[in-house]
Order: C-alpha cells, then structure tokens, then sequence
C-alpha cells in the first residue's frame, strides 16, 4: 500500500504530540481511559482536518485547542463522577525514590482539586510550556487574568499540599 | 521593583525571569532563596503532572485511524460500486422503455385515443376543405390536392408522443376514423384491435391510419388521402 505524505505527516504528529495530548487530557479529565479516548477522538479528528494545519510550530497549539473541544464535548454530553483521591495510582517509576513517589502522588491529588480555571492554565504552562500571551490565547482571556489565574493557582496548590514540605523535598 | 512584584512576577511564570527581576534577586537574599524554593516547587509540579503515557498508545491510534480510513475508502468503493450498478440497471431499464416502448401497438393507441374521444364520431356536418388544409398546415405539412370530401371532425391531436391531425369521416358504412401521424415512418398494414379494424399506410411526410369498424372503405379512402397528401400520379410525377 502507497503512504501518502499526508499519512506520512499524520504519523509525525502522533508520535510527537501523543503523550502530550495524552498528559493534559488526564489532567483534564482525571481518568486514565477517558484521557486516551479523548487523545484518540482528538488526534482523528486532527487527521480529518490535517490540511488545515500550515505550520509545524503551530501543530501543539492546535491539537491542545482540539483536545479543549473534545473534552468540553465530552461534558455535554455526559457528567463525570468526581475523582476519588484515594483510587489515584502511583505510577511505576523505578528512577525515583520512595519519597518522592509519594511527593508525586499527593501533588497529583491536589491537582485534581484544583478548580479547572485554575488547573487549565496551569497545564498549559507546565506541560504544554506555552508562554502568558499563549494561554490567554488559547483560553480567550486577557494576559493580566491569566498571570493572575496561574499566581493564584500556584498558592492554592501549594495551601493544598502544605507548601513547606513540597517544597523541602524538592 | 520592590519584593511583592518579584514575587508576585515569579509566582506567574518561574520559569522566565526578566532582567529586572533578575537585577532585584541578586541583590535580595530572601528572594532569592523564594527562586530556589520556587523552581524546586516547579520541579515536583512537572514531575508530578507527567503521568506516564500508555504503552502502544500512538500506535493505536495511528491503527485506528488507518483502519477507519480503510473503511471509509472501502465504503466509498461500495457505495461507487452501488452507484455504478444502480446507474447500470437504469442504463437498462431505460434501453428496455426506449425500445420496446414502440412494441405497444401503434393500432391499440389509435382504438384508445379514438375510445377517449368517442364524441367526434358523432358529428356528421362536413367542415370546409379549407378549414381541413388549416389544420394540416398547422401540421407543417401541405396538402397536394384538395382534401377528401365529407371529413365532420378535424383536431390536433398527440397520439402519443406522435402530433396528428385527427378525422372523422362519416361514410355509409359506418364512420371511418383518419389519423394523418406526421413525420412518423411506420410500415403498412391491416390490423384488429379491440374489435376495430386498423390500417396504417406510410404516406407523404408521415403515416396515414384508417380506424373503422367496418373496412369496406379502407381501400377507397386511402387512395382519396393519397391523392390529397402526395397529388395525383401525374403531379407527382411532375407532368404538367
């Protein structure tokens, strides 16, 4: 069977983006299964409209701004259970100590509670590295409101975790 | 720029400090030890938030996709197959219409089209010739020579899709109905239907048909109507 470039350029855009997509649906939505349809469903739809995508520095921007869709889609459509922090896995990672395991696992908790117009733009600085103006883009704010929505997002996280001990353990 | 701006400027975006926040922190040890506790919050915060991605996530989604993609290509075939196979069958049926459309009895329309105007053959008052000639020549077609005498009924008439000029010439035994089928090129011949008697005869720029149910004057009224579409013998020949 013949690859066409656009197969080809669709196949590029996956392995760079998937995990990714991936990471920020999860903190969207704060379900292992439902973030890996939502990176699927947005990858696909990604696919269909590929032509529109005219530049590759733009390629994360636009799959992040897909994948904000899918998941407000997503909530029309159907309501979620809250997340039970406790059902919260540890991950597996053998690089890291024990502590800091557990570090991970109770910021991962305290993420989850973090209001959405908190935890957004924060994700998006974090894991998607966009910068201030980026953001505001992307969530239709002004730059001032967002600085202030990352500021405050910061303190209620660090309120959350008891800011002392994750930060002495950094 | 005092403590709280740095701090507040840090707190936003630890990751870039501008040169003048930059200028404050060396020169501000409680600062610059918040930067410290702040790029160490920053690193729990992106370790954390990396969660670890599914194994063979991109390539299931990269199979999902070409696998729709080959259904939609394959559903696309078949629809273009069903298209094709629909567009065939047409194809035919209309082949089948177009031929054997003509199959049904030219007799059997002209009984039926004279059923469904059943009240010419009562009208027995002979038209001028001139009116006949009109009609004829509203035909496109000339007559040659006077038209028959005693025609009580003449119309435009389809019959069909053939244009006709439709007669009605009542004769001793019985009215004879006369189709003249313009531009129609169909082939002689004494036909019954439905209880009448047909003949058609090609004639001059189309067929002449003679509907009655008594023939008897079939033979008479086809040479009159010859004489009237193609001329006399003599004419058509050109003698003067």
């Amino acid at each position: 069977m013949r690859v066409t470039s656009r197969q080809h350029q669709f196949d590029a855009l996956v392995r760079a983006h998937n995990g990714d997509l991936y990471r920020y649906a999860y903190w969207l939505c704060g379900d292992p299964a439902l973030a890996q349809d939502l990176t699927q469903e947005t990858l696909l739809r990604a696919w269909r409209s590929l032509d529109a995508l005219r530049e590759t520095d733009a390629a994360k921007a636009w799959l992040i701004t897909i994948l904000r869709r899918e998941h407000a889609r997503l909530y029309e459509r159907k309501s979620f259970d809250t997340t039970d922090i406790g059902e919260l896995e540890l991950d597996d990672r053998d690089s890291l100590t024990p502590e800091q395991l557990g570090e991970d696992s109770i910021v991962r908790a305290a993420m989850l509670q973090l209001e959405p117009k908190y935890r957004e733009p924060l994700l998006l600085q974090v894991l998607g590295g966009f910068s201030c103006e980026e953001i505001a883009r992307e969530l239709g704010l002004g730059s001032a409101a967002v600085m202030t929505q990352l500021f405050r997002a910061r303190q209620k996280l660090k309120s959350l975790l008891g800011a002392g001990r994750v930060e002495a353990s950094a | 720029m005092n403590c709280l701006e740095y701090r507040r400027q840090l707190g936003s975006d630890p990751r870039h400090e501008s040169a003048e926040m930059l200028e404050h922190r060396r020169g501000c040890a409680g600062c610059a030890a918040h930067h410290a506790r702040a790029l160490g919050f920053e690193l729990a915060l992106k370790r954390a938030l990396a969660v670890p991605v599914p194994d063979g996530l991109a390539e299931r989604i990269l199979l999902s996709q070409t696998t729709s993609e080959r259904s939609l290509r394959l559903r696309r075939r078949q629809r273009w197959g069903w298209s094709a196979a629909a567009a065939a069958v047409f194809a035919a049926v209309t082949l089948v219409v177009i031929q054997f459309a003509p199959a049904t009895p030219l007799s059997r329309q002209l009984v039926v089209h004279l059923q469904h105007e059943s009240e010419a053959l009562l009208t027995h008052t002979p038209l001028p010739a001139t009116e006949i000639e009109e009609r004829f020549r509203r035909r496109g077609v000339r007559l040659m020579a006077a038209p028959p005498a005693g025609v009580s009924y003449a119309q435009l008439c389809p019959v069909g899709p053939i244009a006709s000029v439709h007669m009605v010439m009542p004769e001793n035994e019985g009215p004879v109905t006369v189709f003249f089928l313009v531009h129609h090129k169909g082939r002689r011949g004494d036909h019954v239907d439905k209880g009448m008697y047909v003949r058609t005869v090609p004639m001059a720029e189309g067929t002449l048909a003679l509907v009655a149910a008594d023939p008897r004057r079939f033979d008479t009224l086809e040479a009159s109507w010859r004489n009237s579409l193609e001329g006399s013998p003599a004419v058509a020949a050109g003698t003067p």
